[in-house]
């Protein structure tokens, strides 16, 4: 196991050299030609690797808070101080169930560094860890840290606590008392229902990676399995040819084992169930051995259905666990949001996220349209005036591209639209489209100074074949203005499925060629959750060509609003 | 962003993720690529791309890992890996300044040397072999004077009796 290297190379800084919007740029080409070709890049990936992501929190940085600390009596609920810091990194605290298990360990309160809640499920333990740091004058420090269970040191197990960092963040809660908290899987170990715990840290560096120089000594503690955790194994229920050999339900997690051994390709889709079929949850798509979040309270039903890959509209088999509650507070919507954040199918998650009906609105400093109206897009200002190769006829400070959208039209497929299997995009085409509609519209794009990329390499050939050249072409992407938007908080990516200027044959589907100034007619399709379509409950983004400085990489839509559609 | 995010961005929608690594780190990336091959600002270029296109390809086995070290290896490695080639295909002089480049101890081994240092002389450690700073400027990132880090080093060079890198990308063993 590699320990000490990775962890001074990522402490470490160095003087880095400027790195360009035009290099970037010129590198996301080379990327997304490879990756484009590996997988269908900007898809929401089918891949049902959703372990750990299944548990994986969206954490978002946030600057701490002094004046909240100064008013939370840390010591009494570290984990909820941490919580309202944004701060708890593993996937196990996500409902806040391993919350209310945490029991206090007895430590004296004066002393430099202790364990000071513990929750132990017989898989993973959880403890929140305090630290006096006077020589710290950050808001956190990166704790470096050996942790060892009677005497020896658990291997890392990436599952189920979503993920591991080889140090833990402490944040300041009051004058120079730092907290955070320690989650690791320790079941490889194999402790008893009672064991010793020793955390021994190591170092304590700064953001800046300046090491403090006093490091105080272990902290040890004996740690208690939860008797309140109701761990409850079910093994062996049999329906159908599925067997589920494990459900393991604890406040940290819920572990599922299944066996399904007939020829094909299927998915395996987990759905609880509170007995009236109103919390009725379908979780997500993934491998037959899973982990997936703490069972909601009221959880009654766990069933685990067998779908094959290729047809989503009946399960071939499935088996259904009764169990006798959950644990964590969140609700069926929570447990959902949670969960769609893994990665699941493209399709599902669609129609699910449409059938919630949470409205879709812009994000804070973004702006809505209607259709017919004209977006003004700066995607390919700022690469063409970096860009410095045959540019002089396009070094507009003033360049844009503009994008209007109008003509929708609605339609049950794109056969039905009159479009045939081999002019469509095959990644953006749900499995099922008993549950979508094939929605058009016209695409009218002027570039004004906004050619897109020119330049010597792969593109070239799309840049000669374009008959109407006038020496000024370049390469533009459809996607950068045609988004289908089902939540503006967080972009999954969608495909689209139909692009009428679509260049297949050159590099990518979604290229097309245009001039310095230039104007083009096209028509782009979606396949759009039917409840959306009907709702009116779903956005077009347009990439305006800024990013919101609230987040480290989020493009800036204008977007337009689509009327609601009944047949 | 923090790395679980950004491992799970390009994991699910690898367009942004990639270009949310670049920002996070393509300036290091650079840095460590530019400081091996400053004289072929080409194949410089290429192997930055090959860093990402690795950290995009090891996206699902990366999770957990410190994505920055992770990235500062393999760029080292794989432009360090180029500069061996152009040295053997195009003829051209082995400079000091490139064979002290060479000259970084081999993952294990550097494992190894970490374990016999104390935490300020790690990071002089990294710096040198994995940063690939000069000796200058490492003393003047340091506060400290050139012999005193070349004495330091030297202490680490004792168990280098591998010359050359390994070749390929590195890996992160969890």
């Amino acid at each position: 196991m590699t320990t000490n290297l990775w962890r001074t190379i990522q402490a470490a800084q160095t003087e880095e050299f400027e790195f360009s919007d035009a290099e970037k740029e010129r590198i996301m080409e080379n990327l997304k030609k490879e990756t484009h070709r590996r997988s269908g890049f900007g898809t929401v990936l089918k891949s049902a690797a959703g372990l750990a992501a299944a548990f994986v929190m969206l954490v978002t940085a946030s600057m701490f808070n002094p004046v909240l600390a100064a008013n939370i009596p840390f010591m009494e609920n570290i984990v909820g101080f941490l919580r309202q810091n944004h701060a708890l990194d593993s996937g196990v605290y996500s409902n806040g169930a391993v919350e209310k298990h945490m029991v206090p360990v007895s430590v004296e309160t004066d002393e430099a560094f202790s364990i000071r809640d513990s929750y132990f499920d017989g898989t993973v333990l959880a403890v929140t860890i305090a630290a006096r740091l006077p020589e710290a004058d950050t808001e956190t420090v990166e704790m470096q840290f050996e942790l060892e269970i009677n005497g020896e040191t658990p291997p890392i197990q990436i599952e189920p606590v979503g993920g591991y960092t080889p140090t833990a963040t402490l944040y300041r809660a009051e004058d120079s008392c730092f907290v955070g908290t320690v989650v690791r899987d320790i079941s490889a170990v194999a402790p008893s229902s009672e064991f010793a715990l020793t955390i021994t840290p190591t170092s304590f560096a700064s953001p800046n990676g300046d090491f403090l120089s006093l490091v105080p000594s272990a902290a040890a503690a004996e740690i208690t399995q939860n008797e309140d955790a109701d761990v409850y194994p079910v093994k062996g229920i049999q329906t159908d040819g599925l067997t589920i050999t494990e459900l393991r339900a604890t406040p940290a997690f819920t572990y599922v084992n299944t066996e399904f051994t007939a020829p094909g390709t299927y998915t395996y889709i987990l759905t609880l169930d509170s007995g009236e079929k109103l919390d009725y949850i379908r979780v997500g798509d993934y491998d037959q051995q899973c982990y997936y979040e703490a069972l909601p309270v009221g959880t009654k039903y766990v069933t685990i259905d067998v779908y094959e890959k290729a047809d989503a509209r009946k399960p071939v088999c499935s088996a259904t666990v009764t169990v006798t509650d959950g644990y964590s507070d969140g609700d069926a919507v929570k447990a959902y949001e949670d969960a769609r954040t893994g990665d699941g199918s493209q399709s599902d998650w669609l129609v699910e996220l449409a059938r919630r009906g949470i409205p879709v609105t812009p994000r804070e400093g973004e702006t809505a349209v209607e259709l017919g109206e004209t977006i003004i897009s700066r995607t390919y200002s700022e690469t063409n005036q970096d860009q410095t190769k045959d540019s002089a006829f396009y070094l507009d400070p003033d360049a844009v591209t503009e994008i209007t959208y109008d003509n929708m039209q609605v339609y049950a497929s794109h056969t039905d639209a009159g479009i045939d299997d081999a002019d469509m995009n095959e990644s953006g085409i749900p499995d099922d489209l008993s549950e979508y509609r094939f929605v058009t519209f016209d695409v009218h794009i002027e570039t004004k100074g906004t050619p897109g990329i020119r330049e010597d390499g792969h593109l070239q050939p799309e840049i000669e074949a374009y008959g109407e050249n006038d020496g000024t072409a370049g390469i533009q992407w459809i996607e950068n203005y045609a988004h289908l938007i089902l939540e503006t908080d967080f972009n999954f990516g969608i495909d689209i499925p139909y692009f009428s200027g679509h260049m297949r044959g050159f590099t990518n589907y979604y290229h097309f060629a245009s001039n310095a100034y230039d104007s083009h007619d096209f028509v782009v399709g979606f396949y759009v959750p039917t409840a959306a379509v009907e709702s009116g409950n779903w956005l077009i983004g347009v990439e305006n060509g800024e990013h919101n400085p609230d987040y480290t990489f989020h493009t800036v839509y204008t977007y337009y609003t689509i009327p609601p559609y009944t047949e | 962003m923090e790395d679980k995010e950004l491992l799970r961005l390009l994991r699910k929608d690898p367009d942004r993720g990639t270009a949310a690594a670049l920002d996070l780190y393509g300036g290091v990336v650079k840095t460590v690529v530019w400081r091996v091959l400053y004289n072929f600002p080409r194949d410089a270029e290429e192997c930055i791309s090959d860093a990402f296109l690795k950290l995009w390809k090891n996206r699902k086995r990366l999770d957990g890992a410190p994505v920055r070290a992770w990235l500062i290896v393999t760029a080292r490695n794989t432009a360090v890996d180029r500069l061996r080639k152009l040295l053997k295909d195009n003829s051209i002089s082995l400079t000091e300044e490139m064979a002290e480049m060479l000259a970084a101890p081999e993952e294990g081994e550097a494992e190894e040397i970490l374990e016999l240092l104390s935490p300020a002389d790690r990071e002089i450690f990294v710096r040198k072999y994995y940063f690939l700073e000069s000796t200058a400027q490492i003393a003047a990132a340091l506060g400290r004077t050139e012999s005193d880090i070349n004495s330091r080093l030297s202490r680490g060079r004792k168990s280098l009796r591998k010359q050359l890198i390994q070749e390929g990308e590195c890996s992160y063993d969890h």
